[in-house]
C-alpha cells in the first residue's frame, strides 16, 4: 500500500466544497464550449468574426438546438459520471454519450 | 418560485421594443445550470426514487404514508423517510445539484446581468416610450410583517427587494434558462410555469369575470395568465415588494394589458372595498406566509369578495397528497432553498382555513405530474341562507 502523503488538508466534510469548485470548474468549461461553438459558426457562415460580435451573439434556431443538444450531452457526462460507475451496459454507455445504439450492441 | 420562463415575443404588443439578452457568457453559464438541474430532476431522481422503492424500511414507510388518514402528521415519518433517502448517494448526488443550482441562480446570475447594466438601463429606457397602463399605488404605510422581513427566499441576496436588477435577471436568465426546465420545488421536470398558470385560471367555474384580484402578485406573470384566459377582466393585485410590483406594471404594459396593483399586506389590510370583487386568485402564495397570516388574509379575502365570488389557489400540494418520496423531496425545501414556512403549510390544510373562514364548495386536486400544480377552489357564500344550509 501507498504511504500516506501527509496531511489531510480538507478533511472529509470538504467533499461537497470540492463539488463545488469542480462544478465551478465545469460551468467555465461549458462556456468555453459554448463559445467555441459559436465560434467555429460565424466563421462559417460569414468568414470573421470579433470578439463583440462573439458576446452579443444569440444562437436561434438549428444552431440552438444543436448547442442544447451538446449542453446536454456535456451535463449528463459530468453530472451522470457516478451513475456511468454502475450503469454500464454498451445501449447505456452509448445512450450517454448521445448515440443510438445500433441493432447489434442490444 | 414563479416568474415569467420565456418572453414569448410573439404575444408582445405592436412595436414593443425587441427583448434584452446576456452576453455568450452569461447566457451560456445559466444555460448549463439548466441543463444539470434537468439531468438531475429527470434522470438522478427517478434513480433516487426506484432505490427508495426497493429498500425495505422505504416500503415500509411508503406503505403507512398511504395508509395514514388524511391530516394525520406525517412528520416523524418523512424524517424517517429522509433518512432512507440520504443512505443513497444517488439522492445526495441529487440533492447536492439542486443546492448548487439554488446557489449559482444567483452567484452566476448577478454578474451576468450587472456586466449588461447599462444595456439593460438603454432597453429599459427605450421601453419607457411605451405608455404605462393601469394604476401603481405604493403610498401606503405598510409595515413590514415579521416572516417576510430578511428571509432571503429561495436563497436571493438581501430578498426579493435585495438587488436592483432583480426583475431582469428572473426575466432574462434564471427564468428562461433554468426555471423554463421544470424540475425544482414542486415543479415536475419539464413542465412549463407559464402554461401551469393558464390551466390553473382555467379552473374559474364561470364563462367570465368582472373584477378579478391576486394577493402577492409579485411581477403579474399570473395576472398576465388571467388576462389570456379572461380578457374582459379588471385586473387587481397587491404584494409587499415595491420593486416587483413596479416591474409587474412595466411587465404588463409592455404586454398591453392595465393591471391595477397596489402595495399593501394582504394578511392584514388590503385596503380594497367590501364586497368588490368576482374572483381571487392566488399562485404560489400560501407557502410563503406562516399557517396564522395564511388564515388572516382568507378572512380578509372573504370580506373583498361579492357574495357568490370564487376563489382559485395553486400552491404545493399537501404531503398528504404526494408519494413518501416526493414528501421528502418537499420537505427539504423548507431547510435548504429558505423556504421558512414551506413545511408548515403542506402539513396543514388550505381547505380547512377556507372552510373555518366561511367558504363553502371546498375541494382540491391535482391537474399535473407529482400532484403539481394542486388547486384548490371555493365559493363565498352566494346568500346566508346558501351558507346556512
Ligand atoms: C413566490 S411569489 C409569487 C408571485 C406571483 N403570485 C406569481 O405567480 O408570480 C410570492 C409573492 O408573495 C408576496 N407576499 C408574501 N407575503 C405577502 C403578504 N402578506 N401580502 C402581500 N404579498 C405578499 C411576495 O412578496 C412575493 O412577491
Amino acid at each position: 500500500m501507498m504511504e500516506p502523503t501527509g496531511t489531510d488538508y480538507l478533511g472529509a466534510d470538504s467533499v461537497t466544497d470540492v463539488a463545488r469548485m469542480l462544478m465551478a470548474l465545469v460551468s467555465e468549461v461549458w462556456i468555453m464550449r459554448d463559445r467555441q461553438i459559436v465560434t467555429e459558426y460565424l466563421l462559417e457562415t460569414k468568414g470573421a468574426v470579433t470578439r463583440e460580435e462573439l458576446d452579443e451573439f444569440v444562437p436561434s434556431g438549428d444552431l440552438a438546438a444543436q448547442i442544447t443538444a451538446e449542453r446536454e450531452r456535456f451535463a449528463r457526462l459530468v453530472a451522470g459520471a457516478p451513475i456511468a460507475a454502475v450503469r454500464r451496459s454498451v445501449p447505456e454507455i452509448l445512450e450517454r454519450a448521445g448515440l443510438e445504439a445500433p441493432e447489434a450492441a442490444n | 418560485m414563479t416568474f415569467l420562463t420565456n418572453l414569448d415575443d410573439k404575444t408582445l404588443k405592436d412595436g414593443a421594443v425587441p427583448t434584452f439578452a446576456l452576453s455568450q457568457r452569461g447566457r451560456a453559464g445559466m444555460q448549463l445550470l439548466g441543463a444539470v438541474q434537468k439531468y438531475s430532476s429527470g434522470v438522478l431522481r427517478p434513480i433516487a426514487a426506484e432505490n427508495f422503492a426497493a429498500d425495505k424500511r422505504g416500503k415500509a414507510l411508503s406503505a403507512e404514508h398511504e395508509a395514514a388518514a388524511p391530516g394525520e402528521s406525517a412528520r416523524d415519518r418523512i424524517n424517517a423517510a429522509r433518512e432512507v433517502c440520504e443512505s443513497d448517494n444517488v439522492y445526495r448526488l441529487e440533492r447536492f445539484i439542486q443546492r448548487w443550482v439554488a446557489e449559482e441562480n444567483f452567484n452566476r446570475g448577478i454578474p451576468a446581468i450587472e456586466e449588461r447594466r447599462e444595456k439593460f438601463e438603454a432597453f429599459n429606457a427605450a421601453q419607457g416610450d411605451t405608455e404605462l397602463l393601469g394604476t401603481l399605488d405604493l403610498s401606503a404605510q405598510v409595515a413590514l410583517p415579521k416572516y417576510y422581513d430578511r428571509v432571503e427566499w429561495h436563497l436571493e441576496p438581501g430578498g426579493w427587494d435585495g438587488y436592483d436588477l432583480y426583475g431582469a435577471l428572473f426575466a432574462y436568465g434564471v427564468g428562461p434558462y433554468v426555471f423554463s426546465h421544470g424540475g425544482y420545488a414542486a415543479v415536475g421536470v419539464g413542465d412549463d410555469i407559464t402554461k401551469q398558470r393558464a390551466n390553473t385560471i382555467r379552473q374559474f367555474p364561470k364563462e367570465s369575470y368582472g373584477r378579478i384580484y391576486e394577493p402577492g402578485c409579485g411581477g403579474v406573470s399570473t395576472l398576465k395568465a388571467v388576462n389570456s384566459v379572461f380578457p374582459e377582466a379588471e385586473l387587481h393585485g397587491s404584494d409587499l415588494s415595491p420593486l416587483l410590483l413596479k416591474n409587474g406594471q412595466k411587465m404588463a404594459s409592455r404586454f398591453g394589458f392595465p393591471v391595477h396593483l397596489k402595495l399593501a399586506d394582504a394578511a392584514h389590510d388590503t385596503g380594497e372595498a367590501d364586497e368588490s370583487y368576482d374572483g381571487v386568485i392566488t399562485y404560489a402564495l400560501h407557502h410563503e406566509l406562516p399557517p396564522k397570516a395564511n388564515r388572516e388574509m382568507f378572512r380578509e379575502l372573504f370580506r373583498i369578495m361579492k357574495p357568490g365570488a370564487d376563489i382559485v389557489i395553486s400552491d404545493p400540494p399537501p404531503f398528504r397528497a404526494v408519494s413518501m418520496f416526493h414528501a421528502v423531496i418537499l420537505d427539504w425545501d423548507t431547510e435548504h432553498r429558505e423556504e421558512p414556512f414551506f413545511s408548515a403549510v403542506l402539513h396543514d390544510s388550505l381547505d380547512a382555513m377556507l372552510e373555518e373562514a366561511g367558504f363553502t364548495n371546498v375541494e382540491s386536486y391535482a391537474i399535473g405530474q407529482d400532484q403539481y400544480p394542486w388547486v384548490t377552489r371555493a365559493v363565498k357564500p352566494a346568500t346566508l341562507a346558501a351558507e346556512a344550509a
